[in-house]
């Protein structure tokens, strides 16, 4: 992560929709995040706009199919496209999940949950060292949603993210939303899980908004972010300080507008000055 | 159960249509329920979810193919195609890249597998900088009117069905339209198999007239249209330029469109 990166405050996902708005309009966003993907097979319109938007802002490279669980050989290819476009674009950041996207040469396109054991911890700490000395940079990894728990899991999810934190040496995304909607489709409490993420760890979050179904959470992306997301967004910073955050909204993309008055909406939960100084202070003893 | 066989067993359930019982009850030892979700509803979330999205995926980039087949006639031809042809690849904007060879090999009609390519090239044209990409039938009049001596072509192979504006007007157009009567006697309600494209004509009837002396000895010696593009980028660097010639060039190396001198 770059210098300065800490500061950024609440920033957006960079979606197609609102390119030209960004371009002409230059919006007071602090920072961007862009998926990774969407660029890394074009030369087109996408990425004429992505170098002219990173001209402008800091962006934060966020991908989906680094499949860092798989049990198949890593996708270098993949690696050498995400390189190439990190020395175009500079990104002051660079993240996936924790998660595994298909196996025997085959992309699901879906961020599939690992089974939590020591095969797969020892497996994801070699993965993610190996990335990271392919690309050269630190990479952090988002908590995923997910519906589908292996009875084979021996860890919790969080301690196992940040086990292959410490041992790998990569950051941590931590995903408010994604916390809110596995705790509600696995029956935890969230903040027991945050008890586990060394707050060291965490370089930036994300916030979104998310969908009821019937006997579930589906973790959609739809905003505006509900209140319940934005409390544990609030008691989180209080914990362990504020962090950069990105506003993920991707179903029913609003205008520019819209998205800008929802990043309004997550700033006003940020606790205010005293409380900030509080945190920094709770910051170590964590949860 | 290692990770490798935890992977491959979900991965399966993801992709298939149908659960066998033996794989219910494997369902059943390797997943656990969830408070709200049973395991085999979890799967069933996973492969609802993948459906959505590679279905979605071809539906963006075969919207005439969606159009000509009908609903239950595409959907049934994408599962298969999924089944055939799983994405291997990092992005999603590849998943139609063999959907015309999987038309092919399920002997579908000439003309729905020539759309299927033709739909593949615009969906690749857009990959490359600065794309303009063709569709005014109008045009075409002028530029014929006004004798241009080198276009493209459609490929004689390829069929073209309602483009923009529709095929109906385009009918109307050429029952108007005198000067060319190879074409109007080539056109059948679904079909058109002979046919000059023309850009946005301005810019495309520039550049053609600036490049025209290289451009016709590069198609006299038949060379490959790869180096004819590169040598265009070489001669022409201005955005619009490049925007058309690296549309064409996308639907010259998929096939579609063939480099041809008019007389
Ligand atoms: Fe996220």
């Amino acid at each position: 992560m770059k210098k300065g990166f800490h500061d950024l405050g609440i920033g957006a996902g960079l979606r197609h929709p609102h390119f030209r708005d960004i371009m002409e309009t230059a919006p007071n966003i602090p920072w961007f995040e862009a998926l990774t993907e969407n660029y890394l097979a074009t030369e087109g319109y996408p990425k004429d706009c992505l170098m002219e938007i990173a001209d402008r802002y800091p962006i934060a490279l966020h991908g989906v199919s680094m499949s860092v669980g798989s049990h198949d050989s890593l996708d270098l290819n993949y690696i050498k496209k995400l390189k190439k476009m990190i020395g175009e674009i500079h990104p002051v950041a660079v993240s996936d999940h924790l998660c595994w996207t298909g196996v025997i040469g085959i992309n699901t396109h879906d961020l599939l949950p690992m089974p939590y054991t020591d095969e797969a911890l020892i497996h994801c700490i070699r993965r993610v060292r190996q990335i990271q000395d392919e690309l050269g940079v630190q990479i952090l990894l988002e908590n995923p949603s997910s519906y589908l728990a292996f009875k084979g899991s021996v860890w919790e999810e969080a301690a196992f993210l940040n086990t292959l934190a410490i041992e790998s040496g990569c950051g941590i995304l931590l995903d408010i939303n994604n916390v809110y909607v596995s705790s509600k489709n696995f029956g935890f409490d969230p903040k027991s899980y945050l008890k586990h993420i060394s707050p060291d760890l965490v370089g930036y979050m994300h916030i979104a908004g998310h969908s009821h179904r019937e006997g579930y959470i589906l973790d959609s992306h739809v905003g505006p972010i509900p209140s319940e997301v934005l409390k544990l967004y609030h008691e989180t910073i209080k914990t362990i300080g504020p962090r950069p955050t990105i506003v993920e909204w991707d179903e029913d993309i609003p205008e520019l507008s819209v998205l800008m008055k929802e990043i309004e909406n997550v700033k006003r939960t940020i606790p205010t000055g005293k409380a900030t100084a509080d945190s920094e202070r709770m910051r170590d003893e964590s949860f | 159960m290692n990770l490798f066989d935890m992977q491959c067993f979900t991965q399966r359930m993801i992709q298939c249509t149908e659960m066998r019982s033996e794989d219910l009850s494997k369902v059943d030892d390797i997943f656990r329920d969830l408070p709200g979700v049973s395991a085999i509803k979890s799967i069933e979330i996973y492969r609802d979810m993948y459906q959505t999205r590679v279905f979605d995926t071809l539906l963006d980039d075969f919207p005439r193919i969606l159009k000509l087949m009908g609903d239950e006639r595409f959907d049934h031809l994408a599962q298969s195609y999924i089944k055939a042809f799983p994405s291997k690849s990092y992005t999603l904007e590849d998943m139609g890249q063999d959907f015309a060879l999987f038309l092919e090999q399920s002997k579908q009609e000439r003309l729905v597998i020539d759309l299927a390519k033709l739909e593949w090239a615009v969906a690749l044209s857009f990959r490359y900088p600065l794309v303009v990409m063709p569709g005014c039938f109008n045009d075409l009049q002028v530029a014929l009117a006004e004798g241009d001596d080198v276009a493209l072509e459609l490929n004689p192979r390829c069929h073209v069905l309602d483009l923009d504006p529709s095929l109906l007007d385009f009918c109307e157009w050429l029952e108007q339209h005198e000067t060319f009567p190879e074409i109007k006697q080539a056109v059948t309600p679904l079909a058109v198999p002979h046919l000059v494209y023309q850009s946005s004509r301005q810019v495309f009837e520039l550049k053609l007239t600036q490049a025209e002396s290289w451009f016709l000895e590069s198609f006299r010696k038949a060379a490959p249209m790869g180096p004819i593009v590169d040598g265009l980028l070489e001669r022409f660097p201005s955005d619009e330029s490049q925007g058309i010639i690296n549309t064409f060039g996308a639907w010259i190396e998929s096939g579609v469109l063939l480099p041809i001198l008019i007389k």
